[in-house]
């Protein structure tokens, strides 16, 4: 397996102008010519909420799902199934996925009830202790709750993010409302994963196969991003732009002086992603040309670090203002997602406290905004939000009642960007 | 190891590109290539991508044998001649110099070059032409190269002759000249030699 970047950008800027703009795409591909070597094992750990909140419908969806998924596990996989509610109960331990281990699984998670509180931290700190027997399989977590983590459990929370970061990734699902966005984004951000709702429990099946299908096509693990920069230089953000938008500015881990990791977990062949660097530089004078960054991918593979690929970020400073007034089409695009997903978010803030004004006004420009980028995943999310008069200039009106599902399922959403189209 | 690389701020750099401390661009290796072996029979520097044998004479790097092509001749020696108005060689009767007299040096391009004054009747074109000076004979003097790349001068029965670094020279005689040797003919009429290698 190898990974290719390509750089855009444009490198030349305006005399004292400080800030540098880049768009890497990163493509995994599977040619057949070697490079890296891929991870064989792959552990899935399915981690559900048996709350009393899950009681009834939700609960037996939710057995449903976990019952499907232990039979669609392919036999060289590894797997486990982890209850959680006041303390988590490993209903199936770390085990390769034969038909025996399948069956005593399945019977276990027929025995799952419902009840008691929501204690996340001891769920991933199980979850943890699972992983943690195969730390070279590609390691892929999914929660699934319905409820807010109770509030004397977010201190142990946040200290149990911190130990699982980089043992596992894990994706959040939240079924029903009664959920909170920023929590569950929490802890999908620390693990690299992405949250999502399940409006009705009916769809838990359908989304858990998903994740299923995603985790098993991923081959590389442990996969990060290595930014350097210049000596007085500095990050002003590194987000993940497509396929969704991560801001990464705040994961980076310093590796040296001026170097900085940010993990991106597992990687599939085939597989591609868009980042937005801003480096903020040192102005030269005009004809000077300097690296603003060095980005690299590194893997790491029993304690081995070795580099995938590599590009450079450039600044040429110019007093040719036809080359430095130019923004170069991939960072506008980017930029313009960003702006479409801010733009959600606060508007749907704003709508929560009722300044319709204001609200009218960020969701109409997110609406212009998504027709222009071609978005049309968010621009149909939008509509069940507002009533669209006109798209492209970004007339609407506020639906007078909107259901909370379809204005979570907006918000968890509207991260997902628009691949840049073809010129 | 390869030795350290030094940018241009005078950081040391781990990168060949950019400085990997400051950024700063770093000039391309290309522009220093390491200096090439030179052939042993013809001094010429060995071309690492033409294989075992020197592309200019032949000669054998592997097993030392020499080559069957002469080595090139060095390069040639060029030679010129700088024309100027000396007032102070002016003697008693002779016409005044003309003021502000300038010309561009001549090239002594050929086997034997002219020194004299032109005469389209008796299509005399000198190459060395000093029309301006009436002292001297139409055909003076001749500047000859060598085989070797030397230059000599002979003057050729001049009516009023010709001196050497001040010193009269004999009619006909062949007298090697070098790098700055000084020529004066006719009235005010000087010539510098030049060797150009």
């Amino acid at each position: 397996m190898n990974f290719k970047a390509e750089v855009f950008q444009n490198a030349y800027l305006s005399q004292g102008t400080r800030e540098v703009h880049a768009i890497m795409t990163i493509t995994a591909a599977d040619d057949g010519s070697g490079g890296i070597s891929t991870s064989g094992d792959k552990l899935f750990g399915i981690i559900c909420d048996t709350s009393g909140s899950m009681e009834g419908a939700k609960i037996h969806a939710a057995k449903q799902a976990m019952t499907r998924i232990v039979e669609l596990l392919p036999q060289d996989a590894y797997f486990f199934v982890i209850a959680g509610s006041d303390h988590a109960v490993t209903v199936s331990p770390c085990a390769r996925a034969t038909a025996e281990s399948k069956q005593s699984a399945i019977s276990a998670i027929r025995t799952i009830r419902a009840g008691g509180g929501t204690y996340i931290s001891t769920w991933l700190s199980q979850a943890l202790a699972q992983f943690d027997r195969m730390p070279g399989a590609i390691r892929q977590g999914l929660l699934l709750t319905d409820g807010q983590n109770e509030q004397v459990d977010e201190p142990r929370l946040d200290a149990m993010l911190n130990a699982c970061e980089g043992h596992f990734q894990c994706e959040c699902r939240g079924v029903g409302a009664d959920w909170v966005i920023a929590e569950l984004q929490k802890i999908s951000g620390k693990l690299l994963g992405s949250t999502d709702i399940i409006p009705d429990a009916a769809g838990i099946e359908n989304d858990f196969r998903g994740i299923l299908e995603r985790a098993l096509k991923k081959d590389v693990t442990d996969v990060a991003l290595r930014l350097w920069t210049p000596v007085g230089a500095r990050v002003l953000f590194c987000k993940q732009v497509s396929p969704q938008l991560v801001d990464l500015t705040q994961r980076a881990h310093a590796v040296k002086p001026q170097t900085s990791d940010y993990p991106t977990g597992a990687w599939g062949r085939s597989e591609s992603r868009d980042y937005h660097f801003a480096i903020e530089v040192k102005p030269g004078g005009v004809g000077d040309e300097m690296l603003a960054g060095r980005a690299s991918l590194i893997i790491t593979q029993n304690r081995v670090e070795s580099k995938a690929t590599e590009a450079r970020i450039l600044a040429i400073w110019t007093d040719d203002e036809a080359k430095s007034t130019r923004i170069e089409r991939h960072v506008a695009h980017y930029t313009g997602q960003a702006e479409l997903a801010e733009s959600i978010h606060q508007g749907l803030e704003a709508r929560e406290r009722g300044e319709d004004e204001v609200a009218t006004r960020l969701l109409g420009k997110a609406v212009r905004l998504a027709h222009e980028s071609g978005n049309e995943a968010t621009a149909k999310l939008l509509r069940t939000v507002v009533d669209v008069e006109n798209a492209r200039e970004g007339t609407v009106r506020l639906k007078s009642s909107v259901a909370r599902e379809d204005a979570m399922a907006l918000e968890t959403r509207s991260t997902k960007t628009a691949r840049i189209s073809r010129p | 190891m390869s030795p350290a690389l030094v940018c241009p701020q005078g950081h040391q750099t781990d990168e060949p590109d950019f400085c990997s401390v400051c950024g700063t661009k770093l000039a391309a290796p290309d522009s220093v290539p390491a200096p090439a072996a030179a052939c042993p029979d013809c001094g010429v520097p060995r071309d690492p991508a033409a294989g075992a044998f020197c592309e200019a004479c032949g000669h054998n790097y592997v097993t030392g044998e020499q080559g069957h092509i002469k080595p090139p001749a060095p390069a040639p020696i060029v030679w010129t001649a700088e024309v100027s108005v000396d007032p102070s060689l002016r003697e008693d009767g002779s016409p005044e110099p003309p003021a502000g007299f300038a010309a561009p040096p001549v090239e002594l391009s050929k086997d034997s070059n002219l020194i004299g004054r032109r005469s389209d009747r008796r299509a005399i074109f000198p190459e060395v032409a000093l029309d301006a000076d009436d002292a001297i004979s139409h055909r003076h003097a001749l500047l000859n190269r060598l085989p070797d790349g030397g230059l000599v001068l002979r003057d050729i029965g001049s009516s009023n002759g010709t001196r050497l670094n001040g010193a009269d020279l004999k009619p006909l005689v062949d007298t090697p000249l070098k790098d700055g040797d000084q020529i004066t003919l006719g009235h005010w009429t000087r010539i510098t030699i030049r060797s150009h290698q």
